[in-house]
């Protein structure tokens, strides 16, 4: 009962004085591979693929402004081949009022479990539409023929 | 009293911590993909047969652009049956008092993946006659000295035949198919 009556306290104080972060994460990558990309019989397809520049577009709210956040990024996969490499990249700084972010400009490796997650970049103050790039390497004819599909997690904290 | 500093260090946890997640899928549709290529060209090649040059000796074949390289690109699925190539004479009929030969040598080159076995030396005529086999998602490398070497050469096997004065084009085709 006393534990019941702990973890009520904790969920109740959470949401009335947790310093929580909002985010809004928008944007899949779905590429359709064409036999056509391949220049010539004999050849492979040309690596790797990169989506557009603001593939992905991110905006974090936080309750407190002063505190530094920390953005990771990892994969769960729903079909994936150990051949094939995801990346990613920070494209742009968002809308952000001259708040600071580091970080995040080169590709960096999105990893799944039991990898340690990827730190994508770390900011202070709320970030509106920060916009994301991806690049993936290792499709070829050699995998077999079907989707390969994965989420692409964005965990923020501070 | 010990619920108390057991309640404020719980408060001053929520209050220094905040987390929250969001996520978009990525997804990559590949498709089958058979492509199938001749190098360094698909131009004509010429086997002639001349005359002996002292009586007694074996007719001599005279062969121009005899080897062709075959380059492809197969994807398949991992279910799909292996793939193959085959090659038949299309158009035209081989002279009488020989034979149309085909060597196909072991794959050498670049590519990667499943890229099957060739079937050796063949006589060429108007059925299909699988010359490699066994193929599944690879690619040889483009160009020559990649991929599987086909070298066309002629054989006597009836002098009494021969007639010196008779030529015959033929069309020859090669075929990547699922088998």
């Amino acid at each position: 009962m006393k534990n019941l009556f702990f973890i009520a306290f904790l969920v109740i104080s959470n949401s009335l004085f947790g310093q929580g972060i909002d985010i809004t994460v928008t944007g899949g990558w779905v590429n359709n591979i064409s036999p056509s990309d391949i220049s010539e019989a004999g050849n492979d397809y040309p690596t790797p693929y990169t989506s557009t520049i603001n593939q992905t577009l991110l905006t974090i709210i936080p309750k407190n402004y002063k505190k530094l956040i920390y953005v990771y990024v990892t994969r769960s996969d729903i079909a994936w081949h150990n051949n094939l490499t995801l990346k990613i990249r920070r494209t742009s700084n968002g809308t952000n009022n001259n708040n600071t972010i580091n970080g995040g400009l080169l590709y960096q490796t999105i990893t799944s479990a039991p990898s340690p997650v990827t730190t994508l970049f770390t900011c202070e103050g709320p970030f509106i539409n920060l916009s994301f790039q991806y690049e993936i390497t290792g499709i070829s004819v050699v995998l077999p023929v079907q989707s390969y599909a994965t989420t692409i997690m964005y965990t923020v904290m501070h | 009293m010990r619920r108390l500093i057991f309640i404020i260090c719980g408060f001053c946890a929520i209050s220094s911590f905040g987390q929250n997640q969001g996520s978009v899928n990525a997804t990559f549709n590949l498709s089958q993909v058979a492509m199938l290529d001749l190098e360094p060209n698909n131009s004509t090649v010429t086997l002639n047969l001349s005359s002996a040059i002292e009586a007694g000796e074996m007719a001599v074949v005279v062969m121009t652009n005899n080897e062709k390289w075959i380059n492809f690109s197969s994807a398949v699925t991992s279910a799909a049956a292996p793939r193959s190539i085959s090659i038949k004479i299309e158009d035209g009929q081989v002279p009488a008092g020989i034979y149309l030969k085909l060597s196909t040598s072991n794959y050498v080159g670049i590519g990667q993946g499943v890229l099957g076995l060739p079937a050796g030396i063949l006589t060429l005529d108007s059925t299909p006659q699988t010359i490699i086999s066994g193929i599944k998602g690879a690619y040889t490398g483009d160009g020559i000295n990649n991929g599987y070497k086909l070298n066309y050469y002629l054989e006597i096997y009836d002098y009494k035949l021969l007639d010196f004065n008779q030529t015959a084009t033929l069309s020859i085709t090669l075929t990547l198919s699922d088998l």
